[in-house]
Parts: C-alpha cells; sequence; structure tokens
C-alpha cells in the first residue's frame, strides 16, 4: 500500500482535498463492489460533495493509476452494459444490439455511453477484477447492468423471487435443467455472453414434459420467441464459449420491470467530454481521427471581444496580447466552474460547450459580470463581450489533432455569436425555454426578448433571443 | 555504428530517400566541419535537394537522435552566434547584445534567429563536441560564427592575416602578450565569452612601452575605445571563466570586412515555425506559455468553405463532416508542398502561415483550381473556397496549448478573408506587391483589381485586391 500511499498523497495535491480523502476513504474501506465501475454522480451525492469536484477527483486519480475509467455502451432500455472499454475510441460500432430488449441501437454519448471508475488491482483487489469468478447476484450487480440502475438493498432476495432458476456453467460444458414453468413471459438469458431466448408460456397448462435446447457461443443470435405451455420444462443449456455462463429463467413481471425502473443519475460521455479536468488530462486521445460520434443536446457558446482589433492598434501587439490572455483566463476559470469546458480558441474568440444550457447561460452572466470587472482593475479599458448560445444534435470528433464539435447546431451558434453587440447575450429559442435556463433568468430578472433574424448561410430563420 | 544504422533505414522509410541518402552520406564521408551547425539550405543547394525535403529529412534525422537541433540568436551585423541552444523556449531575453559590434538586437525570428543541425555524438563523434578543444580557427568556423557566413576553405591563413597574435588561454590561467601595435584600429577579441576592447591606435609613434590588462569573466561589458599610440605593447590577459578562452588582437581591416560580408541563405526560426512537418513533429512544445517572439513578417492565409453551413442542412452533419475533412486534407497537402503550415481550424476555416507572400499567393491559386474536383454530393457543384491573404508583423505564442500567432496582421488577414466572395482570392498591397508574388500573378495572366475596403474593426479602409 505504500505506493498507493504516494498516490493518494499525489491526489490530495492536485484534487480538491475533501474528494480526495472520500477517496481515500473508498479504497480503504468499502466492499469490493463498492469499487467496482463507480458512479460519481451517486459517489458525490452520498459523500455530499459537489459533482464537479467529485468527477475531477476521480479523473485525476484515474490519470496516477489509482482507478480505471471504462466506458460502457448501455441498453437505453433496460440499462444494461452491451460493451465496455477502457477507451472511447472502441465505441466505433453502427449499432450496439441488446438481446435482452431485442433491440438495437445508434450510440449516442448523451445517454447510451457512461463513465465508471474501478479501482485498480495494484492499489486494492477486489472480486470483480476476475469477473468470471463472480456469483449469479454480483455478476448482475457488477458486471451487467450499469451504474445507472439503483439497485435495492435486498437485491439477492428480489433475484431469489424473479429468477425461476440459474446455473454455473463452465467452458465447453452442458447442463440439463428441469422446472416447472409459469404462465409468464420468461426470458433465458445469460449474461455473459447476452445471449438470450424468450419464452411465451402461455395456453393450456400440461403435464407433458417439454424440451428446449440452447448454445450460447460468441455469435450472439438474434434473440428469438417460442410459445410454450405452463408444465415441466427440460432445458438443455450448452456453453460454447471459453468463459464461464450464468444462465438464468427470468420472470417479466412486475418485479422486474420495477427493478429495472429503479434509475439514478450517472455520468455520461458526453458530460466528460464537456468538462475542462477531463479535456486537460486527456486532450485530444479521445476519440480517433475516423470516429464522429453522436450527441443529441450539447450547448455551445461563442465569445468574441468587441473592439479587440482597435485595442491592438493602440497599444500594440504585446500589450493586447497579455491583455487577451488574461480575460481568457477570466473565461476559462468561468467556464470550469459551470462545468463546461474550452473547446478552443480562435484569436480573441473562445469556444465553449456544456452539458445543458442552463450552466451556460449561468456562465454567460458572469462573464459578463466579470468583464465589468476586469476593466475597472485596468482602468481605461472598455473590453466588452459579445456572446453567443445554441444548443442542439452534433458530432463528437477530432479535427486538428484536437477533440472537437462538428454540425449546423455549432455553425448556428457561431453565427448567433456574430449577430451580438456589446454587452447582449443572444441565444436561440431551445436555449432561453429549457426550464432550468427559465428559472435561472427569471430570478435574475431578466427577460429574454425576441428578435427574428436571418443567419448567415442558414437557411431559415432562427428565433434569437436577446438576454438584456 | 549499428544503432545508427538502423536509425538511418527509419530515416529512408519516413523522409524523401535521396535526402536521406544525402545526410547518410555526409554523415559517414564528410570532414567533421561539416557536421557541425549545418547549414540545411546550404546543405540541399550543394546536393541538389529541393530546400523543403532536406528540411523534413533534418527534422526527421533530429526526430530521431541523428542531430541535434539548435536555435542561434545572431549578430544580424558580425553573423556571429551570440547564444546557443537546444530549445526556442530559451531564447527569453528582451535584447541580446554583441561585445564585437557594440549593439543590442531584439531576437526577431526572421533573420535574428537561425536553427543548426549538428550530429548526435552516438550518431558520430566530431571535434565540435568538445569545443574547448578546437583550434582557434576552427572554433570561429564552427562555434563562433553563424551558419549565414559563407567562411573561405583557408579561413586559418585569412585569420593570420587579420590578427596580430592570438593565443590558446586555459580556464584560471594568466597570459603575457608583447607586440608592436600598427597605426589602426585594432580590437581584443575572445570568441568564447565574446569579450571584445578595441584600441584606436594613432598619433606619433612611441618606442615607450605600453602596457594594458584584461581579465575575462562571464559578464560582458560594453567598454569605450581605449587610444594607444603605435609601438609596442605588452598585454597582460587573465581568464576567469571556467572554459578555455582564445583571446587574440584582430586588425580591423578590409580583408575581415570582406571575410564577414559573405552571405548565404540560412535556415531562420521562422522558416521553421512555418513548415508543416516542424509543427507536425514538434507541436506546441516549441515556444513556453510566457513567451512571446516577434516576427517581422509573416503571410497569413485564411480559407472558409462558402455555403457551408446550407451543405451541412442538406446533406447531413456526418456527410457533411466527410466532405470537410476531404477538403481539409487537399489544403494541408497544397499548404505543404509550398512549404506553409496549417495553424489550425475552425469549423470548416483554416488559418495557414507561409514564409513569403508569393508561396501563400501560389497555394492559394492551387487550392481553388483543387477545389473543382471537389463536388457537393447534393448539388454536382464544386465546393467554393473564400480565400484572404495577408503579410505584415506578428508574434509567435503559445495560446490554447498551441503554438499561434497573434496581432493586428492576424486579425486583418481573417477580416479580409470575411470579405471574399466565392472563387475570388482577396490579398492586401503587402502581398500583390511582393516582387515574387507579382512575378507569379504576371505568368498566371492574372491581375489583382483593388478596392478601397473597409475592415471590421480596423480603423482605416485599406486596399484589397481581387485577385481573378
Amino acid at each position: 500500500m505504500s505506493e498507493a500511499g504516494n498516490l493518494f498523497t499525489l491526489l490530495r495535491q492536485s484534487a480538491e482535498p475533501e474528494a480526495a480523502e472520500a477517496i481515500e476513504a473508498l479504497v480503504r474501506d468499502a466492499p469490493d463492489r463498492a469499487l467496482c465501475r463507480v458512479n460519481v454522480i451517486d459517489f458525490a451525492n452520498r459523500a455530499g460533495i459537489d459533482e464537479e469536484r467529485a468527477i475531477a477527483a476521480f479523473l485525476h486519480a484515474a490519470r496516477l493509476g489509482l482507478f480505471e475509467l471504462s466506458w460502457n455502451v448501455l441498453c437505453p432500455g433496460c440499462g444494461g452494459v452491451l460493451d465496455t472499454s477502457t477507451t472511447l475510441k472502441s465505441v466505433n460500432k453502427d449499432e450496439y444490439d441488446c438481446a435482452l430488449c431485442a433491440a438495437g441501437y445508434r450510440p449516442t454519448l448523451d445517454e447510451m455511453v457512461e463513465v465508471t471508475f474501478t479501482v485498480s488491482r495494484r492499489v486494492r483487489r477486489i472480486a470483480a477484477h476476475d469477473p468470471h469468478e463472480l456469483p449469479f447476484a454480483e455478476y448482475f450487480r457488477q458486471i451487467f447492468w450499469g451504474s445507472g440502475i439503483d439497485i435495492p438493498h435486498d437485491f439477492e432476495q428480489l433475484i431469489e423471487e424473479i429468477v425461476l432458476d440459474q446455473i454455473e456453467l463452465p467452458p465447453g460444458e452442458k447442463a440439463l435443467l428441469s422446472l416447472q414453468l409459469p404462465a409468464e413471459f420468461v426470458i433465458v438469458v445469460d449474461p455473459v455472453t447476452h445471449g438470450t431466448q424468450f419464452l411465451d408460456v402461455k395456453g393450456e397448462p400440461t403435464r407433458e414434459r417439454q424440451n428446449l435446447s440452447l448454445i450460447f457461443d460468441k455469435l450472439r443470435a438474434p434473440t428469438g420467441t417460442v410459445t410454450l405451455h405452463p408444465g415441466p420444462l427440460r432445458l438443455s443449456l450448452e456453453n460454447r464459449t471459453d468463459t464461464r455462463l450464468l444462465p438464468g429463467l427470468w420472470v417479466a413481471g412486475d418485479k422486474l420491470h420495477d427493478l429495472l425502473r429503479q434509475r439514478r443519475p450517472f455520468l455520461t460521455a458526453k458530460r466528460l467530454l464537456t468538462n475542462q479536468v477531463f479535456r486537460d488530462l486527456y486532450r485530444a486521445d479521445t476519440i480517433d481521427v475516423d470516429q464522429r460520434l453522436k450527441i443529441t443536446s450539447l450547448t455551445f457558446l461563442f465569445t468574441d471581444l468587441k473592439g479587440s482589433t482597435e485595442l491592438y492598434e493602440r497599444v500594440g501587439d504585446l500589450v493586447a496580447f497579455d491583455v487577451v490572455r488574461a480575460h481568457f483566463q477570466v473565461l476559462n476559470e468561468i467556464v470550469a466552474s459551470e462545468a463546461g469546458a474550452v473547446v478552443k480558441t480562435i484569436g480573441d474568440a473562445a469556444m465553449a460547450t456544456f452539458p445543458t444550457p442552463d450552466r451556460a447561460v449561468a456562465a454567460a452572466l458572469r462573464m459578463r459580470e466579470a468583464m465589468h470587472g476586469f476593466n475597472q482593475t485596468r482602468k481605461g479599458e472598455d473590453l466588452l463581450l459579445k456572446i453567443g448560445i445554441h444548443e442542439g444534435p452534433c458530432l463528437a470528433v477530432v479535427l486538428n489533432d484536437r477533440q472537437d464539435y462538428f454540425g449546423t447546431t455549432v455553425n448556428v451558434a457561431a453565427r448567433v455569436q456574430a449577430l451580438a453587440d456589446s454587452r447582449t447575450i443572444l441565444a436561440t429559442g431551445p436555449v432561453v425555454t429549457h426550464p432550468q435556463a427559465l428559472t435561472l433568468l427569471e430570478t435574475s430578472g431578466l427577460k429574454p426578448v425576441s428578435q427574428h433574424r436571418a443567419l448567415r448561410g442558414i437557411a431559415e430563420e432562427v428565433a434569437v433571443y436577446e438576454i438584456p | 555504428m549499428s544503432e545508427a544504422k538502423n536509425l538511418f533505414s527509419v530515416l529512408r522509410q519516413s523522409v524523401d530517400p535521396r535526402a536521406a541518402a544525402a545526410i547518410e552520406a555526409l554523415v559517414q564521408d564528410a570532414p567533421d566541419s561539416a557536421l557541425a551547425r549545418v547549414n540545411v539550405l546550404d546543405f540541399a543547394a550543394k546536393n541538389g535537394i529541393d530546400e523543403e525535403r532536406a528540411i523534413s529529412a533534418f527534422l526527421h534525422a533530429a526526430r530521431l537522435g541523428l542531430f541535434e537541433l539548435s536555435w542561434n540568436v545572431l549578430c544580424p551585423s558580425c553573423g556571429g552566434v551570440i547564444d546557443a541552444s537546444l530549445t526556442l523556449k530559451s531564447v527569453n531575453r528582451p535584447e541580446y547584445y554583441c561585445a564585437w559590434c557594440a549593439a543590442g538586437y531584439e531576437p526577431i525570428l526572421d533573420e535574428i534567429v537561425e536553427v543548426t543541425f549538428t550530429v548526435n555524438r552516438r550518431a558520430r563523434r566530431i571535434a565540435a563536441h568538445t569545443p574547448d578543444e578546437l583550434p582557434l580557427a576552427e572554433y570561429f568556423r564552427q562555434v563562433f560564427w553563424s551558419s549565414a557566413i559563407d567562411l573561405p576553405d583557408d579561413l586559418d591563413q585569412v585569420i593570420e592575416e587579420v590578427t596580430l597574435d592570438a593565443i590558446e588561454l586555459p580556464p584560471g590561467e594568466k597570459a603575457l602578450l608583447s607586440l608592436q601595435l600598427p597605426a589602426r584600429l585594432v580590437f581584443l577579441l575572445d570568441p568564447v565569452t565574446h569579450m571584445t576592447q578595441f584600441f584606436q591606435v594613432k598619433g606619433e609613434p612611441t618606442r615607450e612601452r605600453q602596457s594594458l590588462s584584461f581579465a575575462f569573466d562571464k559578464v560582458l561589458a560594453p567598454a569605450e575605445t581605449i587610444e594607444l599610440r603605435p609601438g609596442p605593447l605588452r598585454l597582460s590577459l587573465e581568464n576567469r571563466t571556467d572554459k578555455r578562452a582564445l583571446p587574440g588582437l584582430w586588425l580591423a581591416m578590409d580583408k575581415l570586412q570582406e571575410l564577414l560580408s559573405r552571405r548565404r541563405p540560412f535556415l531562420t526560426a521562422k522558416r521553421l515555425l512555418t513548415n508543416q512537418v516542424f509543427r507536425d513533429l514538434y507541436g506546441a512544445d516549441t515556444i513556453d506559455v510566457d513567451q512571446r517572439l516577434k516576427i517581422t513578417s509573416l503571410t497569413f492565409l485564411f480559407t472558409d468553405l462558402r455555403g457551408s453551413t446550407d451543405l451541412y442542412e442538406r446533406v447531413g452533419d456526418l456527410v457533411a463532416f466527410d466532405l470537410v475533412r476531404a477538403h481539409f486534407q487537399v489544403l494541408n497537402d497544397i499548404i505543404a508542398t509550398e512549404a506553409g503550415a496549417v495553424v489550425k481550424t475552425s469549423g470548416d476555416a483554416v488559418m495557414a502561415t507561409f514564409s513569403t507572400p508569393d508561396r501563400a499567393v501560389a497555394a492559394a491559386l492551387r487550392m481553388r483550381d483543387a477545389m473543382h474536383d471537389f463536388k457537393d454530393s447534393g448539388t454536382g457543384d464544386g465546393l467554393l473556397l473564400k480565400i484572404g491573404i495577408h503579410e505584415g508583423p506578428c508574434l509567435a505564442v503559445v495560446l490554447d496549448q498551441r503554438q499561434d500567432y497573434f496581432g493586428r496582421t492576424v486579425n486583418i488577414a481573417a477580416r479580409v478573408q470575411d470579405l471574399a466572395d466565392s472563387r475570388s482570392i482577396l490579398a492586401t498591397g503587402p502581398v500583390v506587391k511582393h516582387p515574387g508574388a507579382s512575378n507569379l500573378l504576371e505568368i498566371s495572366g492574372l491581375r489583382p483589381v483593388p478596392h478601397q475596403r473597409a475592415l471590421r474593426g480596423v480603423a482605416e479602409e485599406m486596399a484589397v485586391y481581387e485577385i481573378p
């Protein structure tokens, strides 16, 4: 533990001390399963730590090798993990199939990719480091389901009630299960291969034995449904993979649905991408050059210094550079504290992203205030920020050795900023009608004024609101 | 030599084979002096290799550890090296003082900072690796003078003619020189400390012995000219440094002026910064966050895709992204072959630099042609580029973890691009009036048409030329 001890010392220096201590306590005292695929948002709430600080602390911990970061593709239906990888670069399939839900999903970074942290085996050995030795219930808890499912305390008892039967099937082996089928919809599912078979048990009960055989291999066959009668079933299961499987028969009744309905917030890939600490620590190494990952909703904020060209002419390039850099510093701090990230700067313009419109609006209001203070400390300067905000779908890409965003939404956001005059903040309809943003504006006593403006290069008119 | 052999085979794979072969032959066969501070442009000319290919080959060789790159601050007057460093980050003084020329210079990257390559001692051992053991003439050739001076092969004879006497003075030692002073301007110069003292020898010759004593220490203090009379002089010299000194009494005669007036082109820091291979290999690690280095003249080219927003909406973000990326690839190739570098992209806009306006104009013309072949899959029309070019002074800085440029010139270049319509290339006066550029336009049968235009944020109207 001495190496880990040193790493924790480093963590306390680079992350917020309270969060660092909470992580250290977690590693020292928590049961194994609390250290597998940690849900950072849940951790923050329980420890009473600010979410952003908790995220930053876990990112630093991962960077130090205390934890391993994992990107998990989730089924939006059942909340199961369809694929997991130590890098977002592996999220490269057009579609991910969930056998349990018998549906395919295009990965979007908003809700379909979660980010979790598992303690490194050098720091503490936990059972999940050898997932193929985990008991049935723990495999479902720690490996099969995403961190968005809030698994109840009586999970094991619940499984007893929901699962008709289950068996541990070593590689290459066969097993026979004899059981009585109730008149329910039953799902045979193996959580390792995700191989699934639906049994629609209905009609007249029978006393005749029904036979069914299922083979699990690495080629996940499309999920089929067979209709059976209530009564005895002889289920033959064969494991043709090289790992242990955990096939079981689940009753798709209210209890299962209740279990799957218990959700809690989790750290999404989108939220991590638009986190400043993540950008600083991981830079462009997140996405491959050929990847284009969809995000359904991201908020873009563009700023530009008004009158900067005059400033350069008046004070010269050298002094202007220092002023511009100082103003970037102010903007960076505000963006980071509103859970956003600066994507890039262009001349004296900045492009930033936020997970939701309200954080962007909050940042914009604070930026305007901060520039006021900035001008006062630099007597005589009259630097004004022109700010534009827009929200919508986009692609997360790598351009120019940098993780960047692409699409109409980005273009519109930039154009909206170009319309802004001094001291005004311009935002589009989706931004000002976002419930939290609306509340924020109301509590600040600000009433957005609608202006129908034509944006250069954009076909339709876009409703642009001026935040006075 | 086996390790070096392997490195050469890697070099042959990554660069132009002819350039790689020439570098390998140089390391194998050339005399020691030809491997210290190689002037890449001179090397290219002597070997009949394209300059850009030679620069790229040496950069790769340096990256592989075959050569060491050195950034030398030059005295523009005498061509001596005032300071040498392995990184541009050390070029951090506001002024560099040449004791010989008794003048201070701001380290501008155009002409005051050269980049040379010295063979690595693991690839070949040369005398200059231990500069304190070089004979006087070789010290001047390989260490004191920069690669900008085209030194003759018989440098030792020339030095013999222009010096009255010179001695080798080990660290901490003293020496006495007795000599006859002629009636002319002479000076005492030590090339190691750059310590210089001028003597105006005039008036009645005397037979009385004149005595002077000098100590060399690390302080470069400018000194007033001392008046002496023709006749015997006893010079007592003391080396208070920890390096060998090579003090000599030099005659300020035409022969010396001739020697120093033979200049040849050399690789400037500016040219390297605006080289694509250099940017790719060295990235942002060139300049410190707090450095702002002046460049007197750099040419900026901005491009933007016309109607791209419309295009995104029509074909969708995914298809548009692929198209935009493919067009970046075409532009990158053209920029690199015209000895320029892409600084960054923003949306579908590109910012590139060139060391001279003619290369930027040549690149712009080629870009326009290349876009013809680029069909918009929706309309079948070629994509249209809006291009703007401007030349002027700027600061080389690091912004946003990227080696970037700052200043009024950059702003104006971006604004000029803003004015451009489809297919037109807009350039400012300094660009179209540059002899190389105006030649190129004449040969291409293109006549730039001036328009007085107001640029956003720029005080005066300026003439912007449209290249049809």
